[in-house]
């Protein structure tokens, strides 16, 4: 449900975005999915986040573009989509918010990039890449 | 939004409160990791329990009382933090069998008192039905109003009230505010309507959902973030700047346990010499008198003197505990650790280790793999517990001189004494490498860590654990230590020959020390160290305090300090030993009975003493040749 709420916003926001918004550092799956959508190559600088969310406000019949956790750039916003882990490590992850449909942030991460920051659900948990890495998300634009 | 309206469907209904209070009698503390459950006991009981400000710090479940108006003493459990009922790791286990009445030793508790994080209800309160679900009268504290104020966040309390059917209140532990919740809650638990139907939930997520629900419901508005904890993380947690803030804060402590650490226990120092000189004129007997002067007063006022130091560690490793630097920290180390096949949450326990190995191995309880446990316990005693600073400080002081490196800031006794800690942390890390490949080989688990807001440190908690360490540390120098010394100053008195004293050589004492040295020879030790190794079995500050009693009864080395006659005894090569054998070996005999408690076995500890004590021989040798091949 959450879901849906997110790429209706985007709708109506992503246009002004594309403007306005400084390139962000695009992720690694970024690049796969815009030519899989068709966007000329010169668009392929824009913030990372209206890749996502065009994606998504685009059209709703085509597969959600995903990407894993750990390559979601620090500051950009991103819903989780799916869990890939055991059952117990997923458990796990769940008692500290990471779950589908909950809006995530990237932060702050140790020397390296391991293990990352991430905020969710009003609170700050680090985790580290191997275990972010079986975590999907969807970017989102960040909420006004 | 006042606070005091803790109130549930049940307001009121103090009428029959004789009764109650005769059937609640046991009151168990229930909440997520780090929502102030332990700060709460210490509000309501006057007790001293340690709190900090990062998730896992009570691993045990501790009873304390709790004295209600009239007189009446209710038992307060405060236990281990959980994230659900699901109990994971060993201390979700204490806290899960304590509910369920099946810890021995310990009543079921009559009802709970459950402590969430009023900022953060959105995941502490997933935690509320399955509590609820109990069935005991329950009542809910929201932790932290002052944060939730501060940061612009509200909850109807009264509808939240009526959602969970149980009393609900707004509390501040740290403050207090709120807190005669608690005692309204005791006198009306029994007559409580019982609590609402709640939903069966089956999992986290169908928790979760409910607490949504319930928040929506209760017109919860979630605090703003905490701006200062960003700003803050933006520079602790920067790619640069961060690992070189990790390092200057780690050098700073040490720089100033010595920079000034050492006035003050030079102060101590003259206090105490003073204290002995101003008191021996009483004691007439010759002989008593240099039992008691020489030997007992002579071994405990060289430990004592290095409690300003050890409170200094304490108070600096307080203040990176409870602001919440430590689990930045732990970010930041947790590369390196991961490396060397250590848990994430490992982290912690081992920086605790650096005041003690003893709660250090009680702390690995929050590691839910066994196998990781096991491993952490096993390399604790390598990081530099406080009990080794006595040690260091006054090798380092009478062999390092005091010089300037870089600048005024390191200084170079503080550096050589960074570098002992290092040596301690390399060897923890060397071990945990060899264990987790060989014998406690297993699968990554996920490591999760949550990072709390920042806080200031409380003056109360800081100040709590110096008045705890001071007596600990005096009531050792006064037990063991003055055991151990009037011992040592009585056998170095003995056998009497015709009448006189033997030569301190020639001693029961001497003779002892002198059978160890074939066996010490080789790392550049003499007798007296040898003593002190011997005595050092029982706690390792207790050689401090031994060589302190043989050389104020030796009449050769009488009128020196401690540093001169320690330099009179050793070569540096030989100092540079006994500082490297104090970094290995495993003299505590309170960490081995822990590591026996703890693992169940005496595989374990026997392990790591042989291990830790060949190590220790080994690096100790090797370090005095080197040293003698540079430095001769």
């Amino acid at each position: 449900m959450i879901f849906r709420f997110a790429s209706r916003n985007l709708s109506s926001k992503a246009k002004n975005e594309t403007k306005t918004r400084p390139p962000a550092r695009a992720p690694k799956h970024a690049g796969q999915r815009r030519s899989a959508s068709g966007f000329p190559e010169s668009t392929a600088a824009g913030p990372a986040e209206v890749s996502g969310s065009q994606a998504g406000a685009n059209d709703s019949s085509r597969e959600i573009q995903l990407l894993p956790l750990s390559d979601l750039p620090q500051g950009v916003h991103a819903i989780i989509h799916e869990i890939h882990l055991a059952d117990s490590a997923a458990d796990q992850v769940m008692l500290f918010g990471f779950m589908s449909g909950v809006e995530i942030v990237s932060g702050q991460c140790g020397p390296g990039g391991d293990p990352r920051v991430y905020r969710l659900d009003g609170t700050e948990v680090a985790i580290r890449r191997a275990t972010a890495r079986h975590i999907l998300v969807r970017i989102v634009p960040e909420p006004a | 939004m006042s606070t005091r309206e803790c109130c549930g469907p049940s307001c009121g209904t103090g009428v029959l409160e004789g009764v109650a209070r005769k059937s609640i009698r046991t009151i168990a503390l229930v909440g997520p990791p780090n929502s102030g459950k332990t700060t709460l006991f210490n509000q309501l009981t006057g007790l001293h329990r340690k709190v900090a400000n990062f998730p896992g710090v009570t691993v045990e479940h501790f009873t304390g009382y709790l004295t209600l108006q009239d007189g009446e003493r209710v038992a307060l459990i405060d236990l281990p933090g959980i994230y659900s009922l699901n109990a994971k790791s060993e201390d979700e286990r204490v806290t899960v069998d304590v509910l369920r009445g099946q810890m021995t030793g310990i009543e079921r508790p009559d009802a709970i008192v459950l402590v969430v994080d009023s900022t953060n209800l959105g995941r502490h309160l997933a935690l509320a039905a399955p509590v609820i679900s109990l069935g005991l009268p329950t009542l809910v504290l929201l932790n932290m109003a002052d944060s939730l104020r501060a940061r612009e966040g509200h909850i109807d309390v009264l509808s939240l009230a009526r959602q969970l059917g149980t009393p609900v209140a707004l509390v501040s532990a740290v403050s207090g505010e709120g807190l005669d919740a608690v005692e309204r809650f005791i006198s009306s638990a029994m007559h409580q309507p019982q609590p609402a139907e709640l939903p069966l939930l089956h999992d986290i997520r169908e928790c979760r959902q409910w607490a949504e629900r319930i928040n929506l419901q209760s017109h919860y508005r979630k605090p703003l973030p905490p701006v200062w904890t960003r700003r803050l993380d933006a520079v602790y947690l920067h790619r640069l700047w961060g690992p070189l803030i990790f390092f200057l804060v780690v050098v700073a402590v040490f720089q100033t346990i010595f920079a000034a650490g050492q006035p003050i226990s030079r102060l101590l120092q003259d206090a105490l010499d003073y204290l002995g000189t101003a008191v021996s004129p009483y004691v007439h007997n010759a002989l008593i008198r240099s039992l008691l002067m020489d030997g007992a007063w002579n071994g405990v006022s060289a430990v004592l003197v290095f409690l300003p130091q050890i409170l200094l560690l304490f108070l600096l490793i307080g203040v990176l505990e409870d602001s919440g630097y430590l689990a930045r920290a732990a970010v930041i180390a947790d590369r390196t650790m991961s490396r060397f096949g250590l848990n994430g949450k490992a982290f912690i326990p081992l920086l605790s280790a650096y005041a003690c190995a003893v709660p250090a191995i009680m702390a690995t309880r929050t590691i839910e793999n066994k196998r990781d446990r096991l491993a952490t316990i096993m390399v604790a005693p390598f990081m530099t517990c406080s009990a080794r600073l006595p040690v260091y400080t006054m090798v380092i002081a009478a062999f390092v001189p005091d010089a300037r490196i870089a600048g005024v800031f390191f200084g170079s006794r503080a550096l050589a004494m960074l570098g002992l800690y290092v040596i301690g942390f390399l060897a923890a890390l060397f071990t945990a490498r060899v264990l987790k490949s060989s014998i406690l080989k297993s699968k990554d688990v996920p490591f999760l860590l949550e990072l709390p807001p920042y806080r200031w440190p409380t003056l109360r908690s800081l100040g709590m654990r110096l008045v705890d360490r001071t007596r600990a540390f005096v009531w050792r120098a006064g037990t063991v230590i003055l055991g151990v010394s009037l011992l040592l100053a009585m056998l170095t008195n003995l056998p009497l020959h015709h009448g006189q004293p033997p030569a301190i050589q020639d001693s029961i004492v001497g003779r002892i020390g002198h059978s160890l040295v074939p066996v010490i020879a080789p790392l550049g030790f003499n007798w007296k160290i040898g003593v002190g190794l011997l005595t050092s079995l029982a706690a390792r500050e207790v050689i401090v305090g031994t060589l302190g009693t043989l050389y104020g009864v030796d009449p050769q080395q009488h009128a020196m300090s401690l540093q001169q006659a320690l330099h009179s005894d050793l070569s540096l090569g030989g100092a540079a030993a006994l500082l490297i054998f104090f970094a290995f070996a495993m003299q505590c005999t309170s960490t081995l009975a822990v590591v026996r408690r703890e693992t169940n076995s005496w595989k374990w500890p026997a392990l790591q003493f042989t291990y830790m004590t060949v190590m220790a021989y080994g690096g100790a040798f090797v370090a005095k040749h080197l040293v003698d091949a540079f430095y001769r």
